[in-house]
């Protein structure tokens, strides 16, 4: 059964259609890529994804359970969810902020024991950021903030992966580190990724499925053969892209 | 298994020993003597004469009175900087304690005496929790950005209100308005319902600390990792505005207290909410009964209003601790 799958789903942000009846099935192992200009409703379809936004029709559902009937704690076990942006007002640590990951696993009164704080330290080590954990979470830069989040998202341990822009604010070598990582991990664990990513050549490099929103309602979803074609990229941008072959392998270079 | 981390435990110990300090210190003070054998044979239960009664009837109700209000704006605040994500709140902030101060001084404008000012004072804060609740509330949409400005608004028509009132009361009843806008503890009453509000509501805000500190990241992420916010969102609210005007009732608009005592030990190390917010009970209530225990016997026989203390005890405090800091605070 699909890890994360989707009914006959719209939806709707005001007056923009993003999808309209999507029928999507994330499968264990899958690494899937949102694709689509800038407001056509990548974040909110992510949301709707986690449970986080109700649909306008169809449903989401996890493993065949339907999302709305799901706990939140059982939910936010299967489904993880890594946002564009983090704020923090109030001080905190980074072993403490990861930490919070394991906050669906715990009990009303339970405390994190000694196994939380084991999987808190290897999400950091595993980041890049092995030797962090005292540091105060606003003395970070932007990537480090960025790699404590996908640590706290580790941390977590969903089944499913959905991950908003998860490249932002990394250097080269940190975004393709971690989706080369990302991927590793979803293959050796049966884990999926569903991400939104910017980045055409990073997509095509690391993502097995592709989903195109077009703004208007109409998407379309299929493997990387099927989608990355120059007519579904240039309506997709709305912007002319050219297939470049570099040593065996196709990379997109804007017009 | 519980596994709270050692420093933590170590600092609330030592707060626990605070509070003792300054509870005894209270029973100790003032203008009759009493020494510590008969402190210690009047709390053993076989004291007798003045300093028993002195101590019992006067002291032990005024201690607890001080210690309740205390502790109960420093859980608020804690509270309601988490509910509205911002480290400035304090239980003030949206309008309880205005709307308190409305009830009560109208109450003393009136010429209503006895228990009069303090059901006014609960009455208005209640109905400022419900008004600022209902209309931040109406659109279904509430930000903890929009619930911030109803709140402040609403304060301040609360505020005006007792300007005018200020403005318009004879002059002999203005003294007493004025100590109860400072905030003071010489007309309150048994402290013994407060006490149970304390408990009852530090019982409900740790149970529900752990998704607090989940909270204190942001709505979204908190909805991610499985809070249900919305409810959440609902009992921080009802529950900080409780104890709020369960103080306010009690003390008057104590100031400071609410503002400071959580960032005080935030920057002592103490986080976690699970840990922070007993940590704010004891460290609330120690300061103003330390600060109500200065207040009675500095200028002796006068008796200054509390409020005006808490502030001069907690500033220094607060700015050494900042000082002294390696945190930058933000």
């Amino acid at each position: 059964m699909a890890l994360l799958a989707t009914e006959k789903l719209a939806v709707r942000i005001a007056d923009v259609r993003v999808c309209n009846g999507l029928d999507l099935a994330v499968d264990a192992g899958q690494c899937w890529c949102v694709l689509g200009r800038n407001g056509v409703g990548k974040t909110t379809l992510l949301h709707t994804l986690a449970g986080l936004a109700a649909p306008a029709a169809g449903t989401v559902s996890m493993e065949g359970m339907a999302l709305q009937d799901a706990p939140s704690t059982v939910r936010a076990r299967h489904l993880g969810l890594l946002l564009q942006d983090h704020s923090d007002p109030f001080p905190a640590t980074v072993l403490d902020t990861v930490l919070i990951g394991r906050h669906p696993h715990l009990g009303l009164w339970g405390w994190e024991g000694p196994d939380d704080y084991r999987r808190a330290r290897e999400a950091l080590a595993a980041m890049g950021l092995a030797g962090f954990e005292q540091r105060e979470i606003h003395t970070l830069s932007g990537g480090e903030r960025r790699r404590v989040g996908l640590a706290t998202l580790l941390t977590q341990d969903p089944a499913v992966y959905l991950l908003d822009e998860p490249t932002n604010h990394l250097d080269l070598h940190h975004q393709i580190r971690l989706l080369e990582q990302l991927g590793a991990h979803a293959r050796a664990t049966g884990k999926a990724l569903v991400m939104v990513l910017h980045d055409i050549n990073l997509a095509a490099r690391f993502a097995d499925r592709f989903l195109l929103l077009f703004g208007d309602g109409e998407c379309l979803h299929g493997d990387a053969q099927a989608m990355l074609q120059e007519g579904h990229l240039q309506r997709l941008y709305r912007h002319r892209l050219i297939p470049v072959s570099v040593s065996g392998t196709t990379a997109w270079l804007p017009e | 298994m519980v596994n709270i981390p050692a420093r933590p435990l170590a600092l609330l110990a030592g707060l626990v020993l605070l509070a003792a300090a300054s509870l005894v210190l209270a029973l100790h003070a003032g203008i009759v003597p009493v020494d510590w054998h008969q402190l210690w044979a009047t709390l053993t239960g076989d004291g007798h004469g003045l300093a028993r009664e002195v101590v019992l009837e006067l002291r032990l109700p005024r201690a607890g009175a001080a210690f309740a209000a205390g502790a109960l704006l420093a859980v608020a605040g804690a509270l309601m900087q988490v509910l509205v994500r911002n480290p400035l709140a304090d239980p003030y902030i949206l309008g309880v304690s205005g709307g308190a101060a409305t009830g009560a001084l109208g109450a003393m404008l009136l010429g209503l005496g006895g228990s009069w000012p303090a059901a006014g004072a609960f009455g208005g804060a209640l109905l400022s929790t419900a008004g600022v609740f209902g209309l931040a509330r109406r659109q279904g949409n509430w930000s903890p950005t929009r619930l911030l400005l109803t709140g402040v608004v609403v304060a301040a028509g609360w505020g005006a209100a007792v300007s005018f009132m200020l403005a318009v009361s004879p002059s002999q009843g203005l003294r007493g308005m004025l100590f109860w806008l400072m905030g003071d503890l010489s007309a309150a009453g048994d402290p013994r319902p407060a006490l149970v509000v304390l408990a009852v509501g530090l019982a409900i805000a740790t149970a529900i600390a752990r998704q607090l500190n989940v909270l204190a990241h942001g709505e979204l992420p908190a909805a991610a990792l499985g809070v249900a916010v919305e409810r959440m969102r609902i009992t921080v609210y009802l529950l900080a505005s409780l104890l709020t005007a369960v103080a306010v009732t009690l003390a008057g608009s104590i100031g400071f207290v609410g503002l400071v005592v959580p960032h005080i030990l935030r920057l002592l190390g103490l986080r976690d909410h699970r840990v922070l917010l007993p940590g704010a009970a004891l460290l609330g209530g120690a300061l103003l009964t330390a600060a109500d225990t200065l207040a009675r016997t500095a200028f002796a026989p006068r008796q200054l209003p509390v409020g005006v203390l808490t502030a001069l005890l907690g500033v220094p405090l607060f700015l050494y601790l900042l000082g002294r800091s390696r945190v930058t605070v933000r």
